[in-house]
C-alpha cells in the first residue's frame, strides 16, 4: 500500500490499541465473510479461466466449464507448446510494443515535466496549457484514424502500436507535480552554482530523486501497450497482432480458432478422427490464461506504485 | 558553463551568445534572400511545345521580365502572365530590401518580411502551377525558390522567437536547454494532437479518396455544409448512440460511487491491517485485465451450452437462457462487469482520503459516546462528500465518451445486441473498419467532441466554484 495508507495503517493501528471494544467480534466475523465473498467475485472468474484450461476437452464437453476440473489434464499445454508459434508471435509483439513504448513514454513524459515544473522557466504556462488542451479537446477518432493511415502511413506497421502510447498527457501532470513536490528548488539552485548546466542537473540529480515517480508512469504505460488492443484492431490486418487481439480473434472468429488449432495439429500429425479431437474450447481459454499470467504474476508487487500513481494524479498540484 | 560563479559577469557571455543566436537566423535569412535571386536564373518551367518551338526551357527571370520574345510566346497560348510576373517582382524587391538591412527592432520588421514572403511563395507556387497546367513542367529552379522561400520563412520566425524568449526570460542559454527538453513531447502533440484537430472538419465534407495523399484527399472534398448531420441525425443511431452513452455512463458513475465508497469505508474499518491489505489486493486485481479478458470470463459464465450460469439455473430447473441472443439482459450484465472492473480501483482515492482525516475527531467522537456505525454516518460519510462531489462532477465532464472496450468486445460481435450495445464510440470504431462514408461517423465524432469539450469546461467551472484546489485548470 502507499506511503499514504501506510501512515493512515499506523494511525488506525494505534487507535484499535487505545480502544479494544471498537468493534464486537460478530460484526468483525460478518464483514471479513462478506469480504471474502468479494475476493471470490473478483478472483474466482480469473481462476475459472486457468482450471478450464487444465481440464481435458471431452471433459469440458461433458460438464461444461468448472472451476473443480474432475480431472486435472495438461493436454491443452502439451498441444499448444507442440507448435508454439502462434503464442510465441504474438508474445514477441506484446513484449516489443511493450518495451519500445514504455521507454520512449518514460523518456518523453520525464523531459517534458521537467521545464514546466520549474517556477523560473517563463513559458510555463503557455507549454503546459499547449499540452493542457489537448487532454481537453481532440480531433475524435476518424481523423486520427486518418492521420495514422495516411500521413504517418503506420497500417500494418508495428509503430501504430507503440508511437500512440510515446507520451501522456496525464503522466506529465503527474510527473511535473512530483518534481514540484519532491524536489526542493533550493537543490536546484545549488546544482546551478555548483556549475550545472540544466542536463546535467536533470539527469544527475532530479531524476535519480524521481525514481518513484517514474516508477508509476511506467508501469501504468506497460499495463495500458500490454492491455491494447485499439490501436492493434484497428491498423493491423496481418498476422503481426498482440496478444489481446489474438485472444480476441480466437473468441470471437470461431474459424480462426478452427484455423489455428487445426493448423497447430497438422504439425502435430493428427489427421481424420484425431483431429477432431483436437481441443478447442480448452485450447482458447489456454491462449487467454497464457496471456494474463505475467500481468497477475506481476501485479502484487507493482501494486504499491499503482495505488500512489491513481492517489497523486487525482489530485492536482 | 565553466565561470558562471558570480552572476554579474555570468551575464555578459550568455548575452553574447543570444545575439550570435538571432544574428545567425538574420544571417541566414540575408543570404537565402540574396540567393533567392539566383534561381531565378535556374530554369524553372519546361515547355514541351509553343507554336512550334520544341524543348523550351526558361527560366524564372525571362518568366518575371518577359524577355526573349516569351511574352509573346505565351500570348499565343492564351497565357498573359504579366500581372502576376509584376507582383511578383515588386515583392520580391521588398522582401530583399527589407531582409538585407540590418535592424536595430528586429521584432517590428519581421513580420512584414515574413508576409511578404509568403505571399512571394504563393505568387511563384501559383505561377508555376499555372504555366505547368498549360503544358510545362516545373524545372529544378522553382522547386529550389520555393524551398529556399519557406527557409526564409523559419528562419525569419525563429529570429523573432529567439528574439522575443531573450526579452522574456534574460537567460536565453538555460532556457534553450528547458525547450530542447520540450521537443519530443512537443513533436509528439503536434503529430498526434494537433495534426489530427482541422480533420473534424471532415464533419462538414464528403470525403473522397482521389490519391494516395491524405491533404489533397482532404482539400480536394468538396464541402457538402451539415449533409453528414442531417443523415446522422436523421437515423435511428443518433438518437440510440447518445442515449446508450449517457444512460450507462450515468449508471456506471451511480453505481460505481456506491461501491467504492462503500468498499473504502469497509476496507478502512477492518481492524486487521493485513487481512484488509490482501483484500485490497484480490480487489484491485480486475484492474489490469483487459476487456478482452474480461470477455473470456463473460464467455465463460454466459456460454450456452458450456457456460456457469446457465448450469447453474439448470440446477433450479430453469430452462437455460441463450444469453448473447437476449438485448434485455445486456445492460445489467454491462453494469455488472464495469462494477467488478472498476470498484477495486475507484475505492483506491476514497480509502487515501480516509486515512487522511484527523483521527482526534474520530477518538472525540468516541468519547462522547457515538458508536461506530455512529461515526460512519456522522462523521466518515459527510467528510467525503467534497470528494463525492469532485468525482462526480469530473466524471459528468467525461460522460460522453464511453469506454470503447466494454461495449466492443463483450457481445463479442454480436449483431442483436447491437441496440443495447451502440455506443458513440463503438458506432464510429464500427464504421471505420467497415470503410465506408466516412463523413457521417465523422459527424459524430464531432458531435462528441465538441459536447464532450464543453461538458468538461462547464464542470471545471462548477468545480473551480465549488473547491479551487480540485478544478483541473
Amino acid at each position: 500500500m502507499s506511503t499514504i495508507t501506510n501512515a493512515g495503517t499506523i494511525k488506525t493501528g494505534r487507535k484499535k490499541v487505545l480502544d479494544p471494544n471498537r468493534m464486537n467480534p460478530t460484526a468483525n466475523i460478518i464483514l471479513n465473510v462478506v469480504f471474502i465473498l468479494g475476493v471470490i467475485v473478483c478472483v474466482a472468474p480469473v481462476l475459472l479461466i486457468v482450471m478450464v484450461s487444465f481440464t481435458s476437452e471431452a471433459d469440458i464437453l461433458k460438464y461444461g466449464y468448472k472451476l473443480f476440473p474432475v480431472k486435472f489434464s495438461l493436454d491443452t499445454y502439451k498441444f499448444l507448446f507442440n507448435d508454439p508459434s502462434v503464442v510465441y508471435n504474438a508474445y514477441g509483439v506484446t513484449i516489443f510494443t511493450t518495451i519500445v513504448a514504455t521507454v520512449m513514454c518514460l523518456v518523453t513524459v520525464a523531459l517534458f515535466a521537467y521545464p514546466i515544473s520549474r517556477r523560473d522557466f517563463k513559458f510555463r504556462n503557455e507549454v503546459t496549457f499547449f499540452m493542457f488542451f489537448t487532454m481537453l479537446f481532440g480531433g475524435g477518432l476518424v481523423s486520427y484514424y486518418i492521420v495514422m493511415t495516411g500521413v504517418f502511413g503506420l497500417r500494418n506497421n508495428i509503430l501504430a502500436m507503440i508511437l500512440p502510447y510515446s507520451f501522456n498527457a496525464f503522466w506529465v501532470i503527474v510527473m511535473r507535480t512530483f518534481y514540484k513536490n519532491q524536489i526542493p528548488e533550493s537543490i536546484i539552485e545549488s546544482a546551478r552554482i555548483d556549475g550545472a548546466g540544466e542536463w546535467k542537473t536533470l539527469l544527475q540529480i532530479v531524476l535519480p530523486l524521481s525514481l518513484p515517480g517514474l516508477a508509476t508512469v511506467a508501469l501504468f504505460t506497460t499495463l495500458g501497450v500490454w492491455n491494447d488492443w485499439f490501436n492493434c484492431v484497428l491498423f493491423i490486418n496481418t498476422s503481426m497482432i498482440n496478444l489481446q487481439t489474438m485472444i480476441y480473434r480466437a473468441l470471437t472468429s470461431v474459424q480462426m480458432l478452427r484455423d489455428i488449432v487445426s493448423k497447430m495439429g497438422a504439425s502435430a500429425g493428427a489427421v481424420g478422427a484425431e483431429a477432431a479431437k483436437l481441443p478447442n474450447e480448452t485450447f482458447r481459454m489456454a491462449l487467454c490464461a497464457i496471456s494474463i499470467g505475467p500481468i497477475v504474476l506481476a501485479y502484487p508487487f507493482f501494486q504499491k506504485y499503482f495505488i500512489k500513481g491513481l492517489s497523486v494524479g487525482a489530485i492536482k498540484g | 558553463m565553466t565561470a558562471i560563479t558570480e552572476s554579474g559577469k555570468a551575464m555578459l557571455p550568455v548575452k553574447r551568445k543570444f545575439y550570435l543566436t538571432t544574428q545567425f537566423c538574420w544571417r541566414i535569412v540575408q543570404i537565402l534572400s540574396a540567393l533567392a535571386l539566383t534561381t531565378l536564373f535556374m530554369p524553372m518551367v519546361h515547355i514541351a511545345s509553343i507554336a512550334g518551338k520544341k524543348n523550351l526551357v526558361f527560366n524564372g527571370f525571362q518568366i518575371l521580365t518577359g524577355t526573349h520574345g516569351l511574352g509573346k510566346q505565351l500570348e499565343k497560348v492564351n497565357l498573359d502572365a504579366s500581372g502576376t510576373m509584376v507582383m511578383a517582382l515588386v515583392f520580391m524587391v521588398l522582401g530583399l530590401a527589407l531582409s538585407l538591412i540590418r535592424f536595430k527592432k528586429a521584432t517590428i520588421f519581421t513580420l512584414p518580411i515574413a508576409l511578404i514572403t509568403m505571399v512571394e511563395v504563393m505568387i511563384s507556387a501559383n505561377m508555376m502551377t499555372w504555366l505547368v497546367k498549360k503544358g510545362g513542367e516545373t524545372g529544378f529552379g522553382v522547386k529550389m525558390l520555393i524551398f529556399i522561400e519557406a527557409m526564409i520563412m523559419l528562419f525569419t520566425f525563429l529570429a523573432v522567437i529567439l528574439k522575443r524568449i531573450n526579452a522574456r526570460t534574460g537567460d536565453f542559454k538555460s532556457h534553450m536547454a528547458l525547450f530542447a527538453m520540450l521537443v519530443p513531447g512537443m513533436v509528439y502533440l503536434i503529430g498526434f494532437a494537433y495534426l489530427p484537430m482541422p480533420g473534424i472538419l471532415l464533419a462538414f465534407k464528403k470525403y473522397m479518396v482521389q490519391g494516395t495523399n491524405v491533404f489533397e484527399n482532404f482539400f480536394k472534398s468538396s464541402w457538402v455544409g451539415l449533409k453528414n448531420f442531417e443523415f446522422l441525425f436523421s437515423s435511428p443511431d443518433a438518437l440510440q448512440i447518445t442515449r446508450n452513452t449517457i444512460l450507462y455512463n450515468l449508471t456506471f458513475m451511480a453505481v460505481g460511487l456506491i461501491f467504492s465508497v462503500g468498499l473504502a469505508i469497509a476496507i478502512t474499518e477492518l481492524p486487521n491491517r493485513k487481512l484488509a491489505k490482501a483484500y485490497q489486493t484480490a480487489y484491485f486485481l480486475p484492474y489490469f485485465l483487459s476487456w478482452m479478458v474480461v470477455a473470456y470470463l463473460v464467455f465463460a459464465m454466459l456460454n450456452y451450452d458450456l457456460g456457469v450460469l446457465n448450469k447453474m439455473i439448470g440446477a433450479f430447473g430453469i430452462d437455460p437462457v441463450n444469453w448473447y441472443m437476449e438485448p434485455k439482459y445486456w445492460p445489467l450484465i454491462f453494469v455488472v462487469a464495469n462494477l467488478w472492473k472498476y470498484t477495486g480501483n475507484g475505492s483506491i482515492i476514497y480509502i487515501a482520503t480516509i486515512t487522511g482525516f484527523d483521527t482526534e475527531i474520530y477518538e472525540a467522537a468516541s468519547i462522547d459516546g457515538a458508536g461506530r456505525m455512529k461515526q460512519i454516518r456522522l462523521l466518515t460519510i459527510p467528510m467525503l462528500i467534497p470528494m463525492m462531489i469532485l468525482l462526480t462532477i469530473l466524471g459528468i465532464g467525461r460522460i460522453f465518451s464511453a469506454d470503447l472496450g466494454l461495449f466492443f468486445s463483450l457481445p463479442m460481435g454480436s449483431g442483436v445486441l447491437r441496440s443495447v450495445s451502440n455506443v458513440i464510440d463503438l458506432y464510429v470504431f464500427n464504421a471505420l473498419r467497415a470503410g465506408t462514408n466516412i463523413g457521417i461517423p465523422g459527424a459524430a465524432a464531432l458531435f462528441q467532441s465538441v459536447v464532450g469539450f464543453i461538458l468538461v469546461l462547464t464542470t471545471n467551472a462548477i468545480t473551480r466554484k465549488m473547491s479551487p484546489d480540485n478544478a483541473l485548470f
